[in-house]
Formats: C-alpha cells, sequence, structure tokens
C-alpha cells in the first residue's frame, strides 16, 4: 500500500463478501425450490429469493469495482483520495440503498422488471450515491500527479455505467418499449462498460503482478476497448430478436453479437501473454490464478457460451430457457466475480501487510469454487438443452418438461455445495487477514524493491 | 418476470406467459390470479395474489395484448404447444 486512503477499499471488499454470502443462500433457496423443497416459500417465494439474488450479485459486484477504484486511482494518480470521509458516508448510503431494496423485496414493494426491480423512488438515493463515488474518484485522477490509460479506462467504465443507470428510470407503459430499454442498462452494462472496468482492473494487477512494461500492457486495453464498442453495442440486438421490435435486429444482433467474444478473446489472450512474457516473480500466486482464471474463464462463459445462444436461428428455441441461465451463471462468475475476487486477493496482503501470498486455503478456494460453478454450469446446460427439447420442440407441457429435468438440479445443488465450500474458504481467509494497519505502508515499499527480479 | 416469463424474458420457474389466453383461457388464468390459496401444478407454488375481479380482468386484457404482439417467429414457438393440447 503507497497512500493511507487506499485502506477505504478493505471495507468496500469486507461489504462484498457479506453481499456475496447471502446471494448464495438465496441461490440454494431458489435450487431447493427447484426439486420441490420450497418450505420458506409463505415468506421467500421463488421470485422474491430470485430478484434478491440477482441483486445482490450486482450490488456486491458494484461495491467490488467500487473498492478496487478506491484501490487503484490513488496508486494510478499517485496521490491520496481527495475525501476518505466521503468515501466512507458513500459506502455507508450505499449499504443502506441495499438494504432498504433487499428488504422491500420481502414485502413485495419493487418492480417486476428482470435485474432493475429497485423502485425508482430508491433509484434517486442510488444516482446520489453513484455521483458522490463519481466525484471522489474524478476529483482524486484529475488532481493527480498523471493520468494513465489504465486508470482512465476503469474511470470511463463507471462513468458510463452510471450513465446508462438513467434510461432504466424513464416510465414507459409499453412492456416492449420498457424492455428495449431495460437492456440499455442490463445489456450495455454487462457486455459494454463493464468490459471496461474489468479491462481497467486485469491490466493494473497484470501491470503488478508480471511486471511487464505498462506502455505494452495498455496498448493491448486499447485493442479491448475497441473490440468491446465495436461488438458490445450493437450486439445489444441479440436480446430485441423475439420481444416485438423490428426484424432488422435478427441481423444486426445476429452479426454483433457473433463479433462480442473477440473482446474477451482478446483479454484471455492478453492476460495469457503478459503472464509468460512477464520478468517480475510476484510472490501472490493465488491473486495471479484469480487474474489469469478471470481472464480465461470469461472467455468461455461470456465469449463462447454467449456465442452459443446467440444466433438468431438457436435464440429462437432457447429464449426464455434455462440456457439463458446457464450462459448468465458462468459468464458473471468468469468476468467479473473473478475479477472482483483478484483484486482483494491483491489486495488484502498490501492494506494489511500480512504477506499470506501463497497458502493453501487460498489455492483450494480457487479450485473449489471453479469446479463446482463449472459443475452447476454444466448442470444447468443439459437441464436447458432437455427443456428446449422436451418442451420447444416435442411440445411438452412446462411443467412435465420441469419436473424431467429436476434431477439435473440435484446435480446442481451437489456442485453449488462445493462452489459455497470454495467460497467459504476465500471468506475464512479474508477474515484472517484483519483490519487494514497503516504499517502496511512501509512495508510494501520494501516489498516492491524486493520484488524487481 | 419472477417465476414467469413474458416475452421470453423472466424467472424460467413457470411457464411462458406469451399467448397465455390462447393456451389457457380467461377464466382459467382470473380464478387462479384471484385464488386466496397458492395455485400449485406439480406441486410447484405459485404466490396467492387474491387479486380483485377488476384486477384479474385488467391482467388478461394485458395477456391478450401481449399476445397480440409480433414475436419474429417465437409466438409460434410458443402457442403451438397449446393447440396441440387442445
Amino acid at each position: 500500500m503507497k497512500y493511507k486512503s487506499q485502506k477505504v477499499a478493505y471495507w468496500f471488499f469486507a461489504l462484498c463478501m457479506l453481499l456475496f454470502s447471502l446471494q448464495i443462500v438465496y441461490g440454494f433457496i431458489m435450487g431447493f425450490a427447484r426439486i420441490g423443497m420450497d418450505g420458506l416459500h409463505e415468506w421467500i417465494p421463488f421470485n422474491t429469493a430470485r430478484a434478491v439474488h440477482t441483486n445482490l450479485l450486482v450490488i456486491w459486484l458494484l461495491t467490488g469495482f467500487m473498492g478496487a477504484a478506491y484501490y487503484i486511482i490513488p496508486e494510478e494518480a499517485q496521490r491520496e483520495l481527495v475525501s476518505v470521509k466521503w468515501a466512507y458516508i458513500q459506502l455507508i448510503s450505499l449499504a443502506i440503498v441495499g438494504v432498504l431494496a433487499i428488504t422491500g423485496y420481502h414485502f413485495n414493494i419493487w418492480e417486476g422488471r428482470k435485474f432493475l426491480e429497485i423502485p425508482r423512488e430508491l433509484d434517486y438515493l442510488v444516482v446520489a450515491n453513484v455521483l458522490l463515488f463519481l466525484g471522489i474518484i474524478l476529483t482524486t485522477l484529475f488532481k493527480g500527479k498523471r493520468q494513465t490509460t489504465t486508470a482512465l479506462v476503469l474511470t470511463m467504465g463507471l462513468v458510463f455505467a452510471a450513465l446508462l443507470y438513467l434510461p432504466g428510470m424513464i416510465w414507459f407503459d409499453s412492456q416492449v418499449t420498457d424492455s428495449f430499454f431495460r437492456w440499455w442498462v442490463v445489456h450495455l452494462w454487462v457486455e459494454g462498460v463493464w468490459e471496461l472496468i474489468m479491462g481497467g482492473i486485469l491490466a493494473f494487477l497484470l501491470i503488478k503482478l508480471t511486471g511487464v512494461d505498462r506502455e505494452v500492457i495498455e496498448k493491448w486495453l486499447y485493442v479491448i476497448v475497441g473490440l468491446t464498442f465495436l461488438s458490445g453495442v450493437l450486439g445489444t440486438g441479440h436480446h430485441y430478436y423475439y420481444i416485438g421490435v423490428n426484424k432488422i435486429w435478427l441481423v444486426v444482433g445476429g452479426i454483433f453479437s457473433a463479433l462480442e467474444p473477440l473482446a474477451f478473446l482478446a483479454m484471455a489472450l492478453f492476460a495469457v501473454y503478459m503472464y509468460r512474457k512477464g520478468e517480475k516473480n510476484h510472490p501472490n500466486k493465488i491473486a495471479l490464478f484469480w487474474t489469469i482464471g478471470a481472464a480465461i474463464v470469461s472467455f468461455i462463459g461470456a465469449g463462447l457460451l454467449g456465442f452459443a445462444h446467440t444466433l438468431p436461428q438457436t435464440n429462437l428455441y432457447t429464449h426464455g430457457t434455462l440456457v439463458t441461465a446457464m450462459h448468465a451463471h458462468y459468464a458473471f462468475w468468469g468476468a467479473y466475480a473473478m475479477i472482483v475476487l483478484a483484486i482483494i486477493s491483491y489486495v488484502m496482503p498490501n492494506i494489511t501487510g500480512r504477506k499470506r501470498y501463497d497458502h493453501i486455503n487460498g489455492h483450494l478456494a480457487f479450485w473449489l469454487s471453479n469446479i463446482g460453478m463449472l459443475g452447476m454450469v454444466v448442470a444447468m446446460g443439459v437441464a436447458g438443452v432437455v427443456q428446449v427439447y422436451l418442451e420447444r420442440r416435442l411440445g411438452m407441457d412446462f411443467m412435465v418438461a420441469q419436473e424431467e429435468v429436476k434431477i439435473h438440479f440435484v446435480v446442481m445443488l451437489i456442485n453449488a455445495s462445493l462452489f459455497t465450500t470454495g467460497i467459504g474458504l476465500y471468506i475464512y481467509e479474508f477474515i484472517k487477514y484483519g483490519r487494514p494497519t497503516d504499517e502496511a505502508l512501509e512495508e510494501e515499499l520494501d516489498e516492491e524493491q524486493v520484488l524487481v527480479n | 418476470m419472477g417465476c414467469h416469463s413474458i416475452l421470453g424474458e423472466g424467472g424460467y420457474y413457470a411457464p411462458e406467459l406469451t399467448k397465455v389466453v390462447e393456451r389457457r383461457g380467461a377464466p382459467l388464468i382470473k380464478a387462479i390470479l384471484q385464488s386466496p390459496v397458492p395455485w400449485a401444478p406439480n406441486g410447484r407454488k405459485m404466490v396467492a395474489y387474491e387479486m380483485s375481479e377488476e384486477e384479474a380482468e385488467a391482467l388478461v386484457a394485458y395477456f391478450n395484448w401481449i399476445g397480440g404482439i409480433d414475436l419474429n417467429g417465437f409466438e409460434k414457438i410458443v402457442s403451438p404447444l397449446a393447440k396441440d393440447k387442445k
């Protein structure tokens, strides 16, 4: 740790761990409901559990991105954050908005719009919170000694993510128009500007972990930004095939979403190539595993599995089935969850001063969670394909087909237990690190000197 | 969108609601929406919304409107299921 104010990141990461744990709990509620064990139906019916599960995902990932920005921006801009006090206020208000929203879902206070269930009244609090966050980050960046490409790409991603929240706040009477603009938020976040945030964090981690020249790494970042915008913006069209809008989207969405894996492929090649090229042997192996893992799994989960069902001819049958849930799990895990876990793994030794770089629990956490998630995705994928075949090809009734795929959710739950064990170990290690300390300031300087070759 | 899907978007836990009136008929849909006990086909429970006559009527009108949208062929993937059952 080079700047005292970077310690703020710790509390964002701690909130991340809490929300992530809750997300998994609600995932289990849904999984058990799917195999007929829905004893909590009276209090937490499936629709509530699903809204909480997906919204917690969005909130913990955003919290992780914010924590990452509070750590990365001071180091890149070479100055302290402009205000630590306001950063803490921002964190507390973020937690309050999250708690209000999630609690409301249990009392039927929500909008039935997938991913954007937060009532509009609370949206204004979200906007105020994000403006405060951006204010701190942008002022720090522009008052800093330098504005690096890594910092600018990360900040650009965060600014665009904030702007793209706005189309989701407009009220439309038509389901079709509402859905059209809802994707401006959801798609352009996860298949657009969040990729910039991921690219920024990935570049920062690769610079630190591999020791490859900043110039080389940032050159790649331009390629990733270019590919993301080229494919991601009009790739929104793959959500428009069958929701009641113009047929032109079948062509536009088909072509551009077929290009979407390129940005993720570039990121995977970028990470692996930099790792091999790197001369620095950074001792933080756990962070390195999560970083390279994120780049590779995001290509498979977001890139390949996305491509597998976004051709219009395929999507005609898979639209609205478990195939989408399968892709969503591996894409979010690889692209965003893993990159947040990577930055946390990198940051923790630096802000606590405890150099627990290469421990067995850390490796177990990585492998168990990854094997568990892969197993879950395979189980959901099989369930999805069977559902498509029985329901869409053979014309079987929805609930009859669901009975047939029940067994795959048992398999999914077994794998989910493996995944949870991995994440449990990760959180255990996070807690074991303890609180950040100012003493870590000095230690980092020593470490940097040792690290050069 | 929490459990069901509409225009193919939703929770994938309960049936697609596009063309649902064509498949199930308005009276059954209204009865399910107004029921004080959870509708539970094959044991999978739906939230008991206990809607009033007007609310249920409005929702059926909404489903009818959804059912009339040209979905670039998706409606043909969803609706033949119902026709086969009749």
